[in-house]
């Protein structure tokens, strides 16, 4: 649930007004950024390693080469990245598979980064719908993915969805704290009008089961980091030891997509 | 030996009400001093006083701000009880104002970092819809500032809102805003009175740290039958007040309604029409004079706001309070108030949106007695001293669903908390030129079961869960708190004062948004969450000038806090039945300086206020365990009051406020996560929103006034030269070149211009 109230008095009031302002910031100096994934569907899985960039300059990734990076198993399996392009470091041979625990770890020099998260066992993503609904004030498409909560607390999703082959940017996840062993009934709704669903768009979800640690990661970050004002603004809750930024997510990946009617 | 039937030392008491000629109004904090004596009392909460003198022949001088002053001769060989009745100054709907402002802190009493405030000074200061508001009328005072702009919720001295406490006919309201936070809960119309401690809170009040907010709701005019209502641009109202049996009993009953939504309903677009957005409610009372020595008065609040949008989304809260009290006088040296008190506070969350329906309700119940006990042993010396016991029951949330609602039924732990307090005062006018009030109170709290208590590991996660049975105490916080104020007269007309407070709070607000939203949850303290604790020195120093027209005040103060509160980054705070393990504690800091003048009478009148403070805390897990500001942090602050009267018709009436942004925290830079944009925050609350200033403006006019009917007319306009006030600055992605990112800024509010119509019969 996040805050339908503050969408709310926007609306309601009608009265706001918004414009874009120029804004002084101090820049701070650069820090870490670790982005890891490994997924049940073959490999290569990607770790990158890159530094923030500085808030009134375009974005672009600065990668950062030269560090080790292994990522090994807790069946005793181990392997050492390939870095294939300044700051992106690729597996060659691993294979996720359900149930096992990851672990990461980048060394550069002095400075070394640990993580583990655990790929849990896939819910199956058994099929997919468009539902209307409203949206505050207007009614709009969003997608249902259908799948079904194994009984017992402790599971968790994450969804990306493409619109015509474009990535929403909408953060979406959700965990089973109200809907234990229920089938999924929730859609993936956000005003954002880039997540806006319209006839004959072409739906791709990709649903992730997700360990606690990278759900509270996804949670954090949709709530605190989006700039979007919803929160407390803060760093999202990384499952990273050493002082990145940044995730390491052992989850399991199922796609469905769908022509929106 | 012959017993001497009346020695020189022979002492008798006079002991009496003061009451308003016409409505039989108790009337609050009158003087009443014996002429050519240096001694005098203040009427208590309750327009009773009591002076005990030696036996000969006096004149009483009774006075009160805004009412004529009376004088008494007395022939005191006896005991006596008197009944006196004041004339208001200007029996007109509008002149009380003119000298109602010099109702402030006065130069002689011990107490500071008080504010007193009658309805009849409410009324001309202009406000957002021209809905008058006690607490937005307090926010004009030096070190009272909005929690978020535009609302209602009070910032004092640095504190966050649930640091008030906020009482109506002393029961606590635990959520004092309407329309989130744009109007306050309280009807001006059914007010008599409202006092704001900001330091140096006197030992009966107790169980928050920044403030108490004492509002009093009138009694009901006991001579005949009144009329009065209001018609606004967005609420209507009525007040109807009078005898039950005159000059023995009185009922009030007012009503508010905002009808804003009503527009929605004239648009043609089904998508606008079907939302729904108000606010009601209801004030009542009934008074009873059972004999002279008692008297019972039972006085209610209901409030609701419902907010919903077409059958989708809806949202309603409110809060409901009732109050029993009895005074009793025993013997006329003695009063006593016993109190019965009912708090409640809910909201109801209803989602029904084609497939997943549910709705959750959130309550907090508080049962609460109090007795409080006044002995006026001599001029010189007023003890006071009770006890007050409140038990709360906190239900944070029911969520149910139904067959095909894809939820859960789930329900939170219920929380159970014994209150105690205990506390006793001296008031002591030590010689002509010190004044001392000492005192203190024990607060005791313990958490009670039934219910789980968790014990966790610094990361905050559980590592082992504790069972315990109904009733059973999970941990119990005693907490003695000290309070001293003592006062130094320099001269005639001016005095200097330092006052101490200690105070305990175990009733915590949890907000992720610091806006002060229907759903935040109140937690109370238990074997994790500590009571707060605050500390507060002050000192000050009162003139008044040229022949008492205009007064200045400079008070400062510190603070220290203990066990402050605040979230771990990326704290889930919604729906979690574990909100103990989202909380850091740590200690804080708030410290500044208060300039107030005011000009007391005249045509003008009105008051020119400045503050410059810093509030801070210190949190091992935030910010790198580094002091940071708090959100409230507001370095300066000022407000300019002015009421101009024109003619006896014509009131005009101006104000100008201007205060530092609040410390927000804003990213330093960014990074990708996934194809999104993720925005990199280096400290907390290390950037400041820009400069907040505002000017409303506003003029009365009375109407032609008929025998037994006056009405007037006020409009004016809030945010006269329509600034553009940052409300919330968010960040996105630029549309045409995604790489860069756009600061925007939303403002809530530009020029609002209001009418409104009011009249009395």
């Amino acid at each position: 649930m996040k805050h339908p109230i503050i969408a709310a008095v926007f609306i309601l009031l009608l009265t706001s007004c918004q414009k874009v302002i120029d804004l002084k910031v101090k820049d701070a100096s650069p820090k870490y950024v670790i982005e890891g994934n490994v997924t049940n569907l073959p490999g290569p899985y990607t770790v990158t390693l890159s530094r923030t960039t500085p808030f009134n300059t375009s974005w672009q990734f600065n990668g950062v080469g030269g560090a080790t990076v292994t990522i090994s198993d807790d069946m005793g399996n181990s392997e050492t990245l390939q870095e294939s392009q300044t700051g992106v470091y690729q597996t060659t041979g691993l294979t996720g598979v359900e149930g096992r625990t990851y672990a990461l770890r980048i060394t550069m020099g002095e400075q070394t980064f640990t993580a583990s998260s655990t790929m849990p066992h896939q819910v199956s993503f058994d099929s997919l719908y468009i539902r209307e609904l409203v949206n505050f004030t207007k009614t709009v498409k969003a997608a249902v993915p259908v799948f079904t909560d194994p009984k017992g607390q402790g599971n968790a999703y994450r969804f990306n969805q493409y619109i015509n082959g474009r990535l929403d940017k909408g953060v979406y996840y959700q965990n089973d704290d109200f809907t234990d062993g229920l089938m999924n009934s929730f859609a993936l709704l956000q005003p954002d009008p880039d997540s806006t669903l319209r006839v004959n768009d072409r739906v791709e979800i990709d649903m992730q089961c997700i360990d606690k640690a990278v759900y509270e990661y996804w949670f954090s970050l949709d709530q605190s980091s989006k700039g979007d004002g919803n929160g407390i603004p803060a760093n999202p809750v990384t499952n990273i030891q050493g002082g990145a930024l940044g995730y390491f997510s052992a989850h399991t990946s199922q796609r469905r997509s769908l022509q929106v009617k | 030996m012959q017993a001497q039937e009346t020695p020189p030392t022979v002492k008798h008491t006079i002991s009496g009400t003061i009451r308003a000629k016409g409505s039989g109004e108790s009337i609050l904090r009158a003087t009443v001093t014996v002429e050519g004596k240096n001694i005098g009392v203040t009427s208590n909460d309750y327009g009773f006083f009591s002076i005990t003198l030696p036996d000969g022949q006096y004149t009483l001088v009774i006075s009160a701000i805004g009412w004529e002053t009376q004088r008494v001769d007395i022939k005191l060989h006896d005991n006596q009880q008197i009944q006196t009745n004041l004339e208001q100054q200007g029996a007109q709907l509008q002149d009380a104002t003119v000298t109602a402002q010099a109702r402030g802190r006065s130069i002689r009493g011990t107490q500071m970092g008080v504010e007193h405030l009658s309805t009849k000074e409410i009324r001309n200061v202009p406000v957002l819809f021209g809905e008058r508001d006690v607490l937005k009328t307090l926010q004009l005072l030096p070190g009272v500032k909005p929690v978020s702009q535009g609302t209602s919720g009070l910032s004092v001295r640095g504190g966050s809102s649930d640091q008030n406490l906020i009482l109506l006919d002393e029961a606590p309201v635990y959520n004092a805003a309407h329309l989130l936070g744009f109007f306050s809960t309280f009807n001006s119309d059914a007010i008599k009175d409202v006092t704001l401690y900001k330091g140096g809170m006197p030992a009966q009040y107790g169980g928050r740290l920044s403030s108490v907010v004492d509002v009093r709701m009138n009694d009901g005019n006991n001579q005949e039958l009144h009329v009065n209502g209001g018609l606004g641009l967005i609420s209507a109202k009525i007040n109807v007040e009078g005898p039950l049996q005159k000059d023995k009993s009185s009922f009030l009953f007012s009503a508010r309604r905002t009808y804003a939504d009503m527009f929605l309903k004239l648009s043609n677009d089904s998508s606008v029409n079907k939302n729904s957005l108000y606010f009601y409610d209801l004030n009542a009372k009934l008074n009873f004079t059972l004999g002279s020595k008692d008297k019972l008065y039972l006085s209610g609040y209901f409030g609701r706001d419902n907010m919903a949008s077409q059958d989708v989304f809806g949202l309603n809260w409110g809060n409901a309070t009732s109050t029993l009290r009895w005074n009793h006088t025993f013997g006329p040296r003695f009063f006593s108030n016993t109190s019965l008190i009912y708090s409640y506070y809910n909201y109801k969350l209803r989602i029904n949106n084609n497939g997943s329906n549910f709705n959750v309700l959130s309550e907090l119940r508080d049962w609460n007695i109090k007795e409080e006990l006044q002995f006026y042993l001599n001029p010189r010396n007023n003890i006071r001293a009770g006890f007050n016991a409140i038990y709360h029951t906190l239900n944070p949330g029911v969520l149910t669903g139904g067959a095909k609602s894809g939820v859960n039924d789930t329900s939170f732990q219920k929380r159970f908390g014994l209150e105690n307090a205990v506390f006793v005062n001296n008031s002591w006018k030590a010689s002509e030129k010190w004044n001392i009030s000492y005192g203190a109170r024990l607060s005791i709290f313990s958490a009670l079961g039934k219910g789980d208590f968790y014990k966790m590991a610094p990361d905050g996660s559980i590592l082992d869960t504790l069972h315990y049975k109904d009733g059973q105490v999970v941990k119990t916080y005693v907490n003695p708190e000290l309070r001293v104020a003592i006062s130094y007269q320099l001269d005639a007309a001016s005095s200097m004062k330092v006052s101490y407070a200690d105070n305990t709070q175990n009733m915590h607000l949890i907000s992720s948004t610091n806006a002060g939203f229907p759903t935040d949850q109140w937690v109370v303290s238990n074997n994790l969450i500590r009571p707060e604790k605050s500390h507060q020195l002050s000192l000050g120093y009162y003139k008044n000038f040229r022949e008492d027209k205009f007064e200045v005040t400079v008070e400062t103060y510190y603070k220290s806090l203990e066990n402050q509160i605040d979230y771990r980054d990326g704290a889930n705070l919604l729906g979690n039945g574990t909100l103990e393990t989202e909380l850091l504690y740590g200690k804080g800091r708030a410290y500044g300086a208060e300039w107030l003048v005011r000009k007391k009478t005249g045509r003008l009148t009105g008051w020119v206020g400045y503050t410059w403070s810093k509030s801070q805390k210190q949190i091992a897990g935030i910010n790198d365990g580094k002091w940071y500001n708090a959100v409230q942090d507001r370095t300066h602050d000022i407000s300019v009051v002015g009421m101009y009267k024109l003619s006896p018709k014509w009131m005009l009436s101006a104000n100008w406020v201007y205060n530092t942004g609040n410390a927000v925290s804003l990213p330093s830079g960014k990074y990708k996560e996934d194809g999104r944009t993720v925005y990199y925050y280096s400290e907390r609350n290390g950037y400041r929103m820009p400069a907040y200033h505002r000017l409303d403006l506003s003029a009365t006019v009375q109407l032609k006034e008929k025998k037994h009917f006056s009405s007037e007319l006020a409009f004016g306009v809030y945010n006269a030269y329509n600034r553009n006030n940052a409300f919330i600055i968010t960040f996105r992605d630029n549309k045409t070149d995604p790489s860069k990112t756009e600061a925007v800024q939303t403002t809530l509010f530009g020029a609002v211009p209001f009418i409104s119509y009011n009249f009395k019969f």
